[in-house]
């Protein structure tokens, strides 16, 4: 059962001179057990709409159905909500000092024994890549930017919620950390489990997501999916979105008079090679 | 010029050698970029730099000041000026010229002067028309230069920017990038930046790659791929656009160097080849 967004509007600040729209009549649905990314530039809503899906923002108009329940009743969010949200900024989430108490948090309220709990803290660290003994004891506060991420997304996987919201998880993050969160992804949705995740790179959102929402100016601009054409993307290029290399090679030239098709990647850098290769080319 | 000779940091109570004798120049008027694995010592780098943490041994030299030395330390803070990557933890004021004020106000210079140094320094990050704006209200990026200007206005030699655009959109990222190049083109500024963003490195004259405790390569973007091996021993990942005229090359266009960096330049040698 799918988290629905039915007509949602929300506004920042209302009734000051900076009141400010972030979201208008939204309406979208997040598939069971899919790979879903928000994309937008700044201010355009994205972040806003996540933290609606979590019921931490109440909006002034229209819900948030979970499993066909209402997220907001009476004005204030379920208890227990089977949702999961990694915020934007690790330290706005951090609540404890030691890595292991922040972890078993959340789980606190589950009422597992003290050996699952120990169990699933480990697990979750190993999922984003820190050895248990070594950070277990570590103080939040003195980790590496790219390690608290780690511990922030740990801390939401650790509760092992059905639907996990991820606002620009791969920030701060090097290169093995955004493979592993790649790889830990397409693991979550092998489990059933349900990710949307607001990011500003489209190219990391086109390697994983099955659908991805193009917001702009507090609305839906348009969906991409994995059936989409490098055509539909050609649009978003025109419309000044920063691309995939490949791709912004291939529309430059496109633009330039050359006639390369956009099947998929490979058909691409086929078609560029083909070219520009010379005609000597065995 | 900022000298590292022989530093080794350690954190209290732990028994790691973060930085393990490690030794290098920053020159007047260069962009070096450092790039490394979450944990591989950048940050500490940067705090060693401006001396908010010093050597366990060795020594960092900034023009002829050790940061070693208590009564250097107010010299070298407005010397070295640091950057970080989250804005809202570096603005504290209700409006964008007082935030920028702040610094100058605490060297204790006359009011005229201050002016002066808070308009110059607006101008510099191009916000020049937000300055009676409260900084809640800008966007992401426009925080990140308000702090800048910030920085800016204690007329440093140095500036050291840990990660200023991970929590930045693409737009704001390359907006922010590029004023940091407008500045440094226009200055004799010295700017030593931190980030994971392969695309940021490749406009450095400079690249540092930092791995267990060591300065594992120090390089020019061109070079990158000539050292791939070294990169991807420290978990750098190489530019998009180089690893695209691998692909390319893959496919029979073997005479691509690998030395174009950006998209542009890939397209005008594909259609020179033409
Ligand atoms: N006060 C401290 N006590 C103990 N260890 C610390 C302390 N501060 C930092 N460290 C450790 O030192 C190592 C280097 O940290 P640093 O912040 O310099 O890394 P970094 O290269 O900037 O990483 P990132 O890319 O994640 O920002 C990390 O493993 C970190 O956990
Ligand atoms: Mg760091």
């Amino acid at each position: 059962m799918p988290i629905k967004v039915n007509n949602v509007s929300y506004a920042y600040q209302v009734g000051t001179p900076y009141e400010k729209l972030a979201l208008r009549d939204v309406v979208l649905t997040i598939n069971d057990n899919s790979v879903v990314g928000l994309f937008g530039i700044t201010s355009s809503g994205k972040t806003t709409l996540l933290q609606v899906m979590a019921g931490l923002i109440v909006p002034q108009k229209g819900q948030v159905l979970v499993d066909d329940v209402k997220l907001i009743a009476k004005g204030k969010r379920r208890k227990f909500t089977n949702i999961g949200l990694v915020f934007q900024f690790p330290e706005t989430q951090f609540v404890l000092d030691r890595v292991y108490d922040e972890i078993a948090y959340g789980l606190t309220y589950q009422n597992l024994d003290k050996f699952i709990i120990k169990e699933r803290v480990e697990k979750s660290l190993g999922l984003v890549g820190l050895s248990f003994s070594t950070y277990k004891d570590r103080n939040i506060r003195t980790l590496s930017s790219g390690e608290k991420r780690r511990v922030a997304i740990a801390t939401i996987l650790a509760l092992d919620t059905k639907y996990i919201l991820l606002d620009e998880p791969t920030a701060g993050l090097d290169y093995l950390g955004r493979l592993d969160l790649e790889r830990l992804i397409a693991d979550l949705k092998a489990n059933d489990k349900t990710v949307v995740l607001v990011s500003h790179n489209l190219n990391y959102l086109l390697n994983i997501c099955d659908e991805i929402y193009i917001i702009a100016d507090g609305t839906i601009d348009s969906i991409i999916t994995n059936k989409s054409s490098l055509m539909d993307l050609e649009a978003l290029y025109m419309a000044n979105y920063i691309l995939p290399a490949y791709l912004e090679t291939v529309f430059k030239l496109r633009a330039r008079g050359y006639d390369i098709s956009l099947n998929n990647k490979e058909a691409v850098l086929e078609g560029i090679a083909k070219v520009f290769r010379g005609d000597n080319y065995a | 010029m900022i000298s590292l000779q022989n530093v080794t940091y350690q954190y209290p109570k732990s028994n790691r050698n973060i930085l393990n004798n490690i030794s290098g120049d920053f020159l007047e008027g260069e962009f070096i970029a450092v790039v490394g694995k979450n944990g591989s010592g950048k940050s500490t780098l940067a705090r060693l730099l401006n001396g908010l943490l010093v050597p366990v041994n060795g020594q960092v030299i900034v023009d002829s000041l050790s940061t070693k030395d208590r009564e250097n330390q107010i010299k070298i803070r407005q010397k070295v000026g640091l950057l970080l990557s989250s804005p809202d933890n570096q603005i504290i004021f209700n409006l964008v010229e007082e935030d920028v004020a702040f610094g100058p106000e605490n060297l204790g210079l006359p009011t005229k002067e201050i002016k002066y140094r808070v308009d110059a320094a607006l101008k510099m990050v191009k916000m020049e028309e937000f300055k009676k704006h409260p900084p809640y209200l800008l966007s992401g990026g426009q925080k990140q230069k308000v702090a800048l200007a910030g920085l800016l206005a204690l007329n440093p030699k140095y500036l050291v920017l840990d990660e200023p655009t991970t929590m930045l959109d693409s737009q704001s990222k390359q907006d922010v990038i590029k004023t940091i190049l407008d500045i440094k083109n226009a200055t004799n500024l010295t700017v030593i930046m931190i980030t994971h963003d392969l695309e940021e490195v490749v406009k450095a004259d400079r690249i540092l790659i930092l791995d267990e405790g060591l300065i594992k390569a120090d390089i020019k973007p061109e070079e990158m791929y000539d050292n791939k091996a070294v990169l991807s021993a420290a978990g750098v990942e190489l530019p998009e656009v180089t690893q695209l005229i691998d692909e390319l090359n893959n496919k029979g266009l073997e005479s691509l160097p690998h030395n174009l960096l950006t998209v542009d330049e890939l397209v005008n040698e594909l259609c020179r080849l033409k």
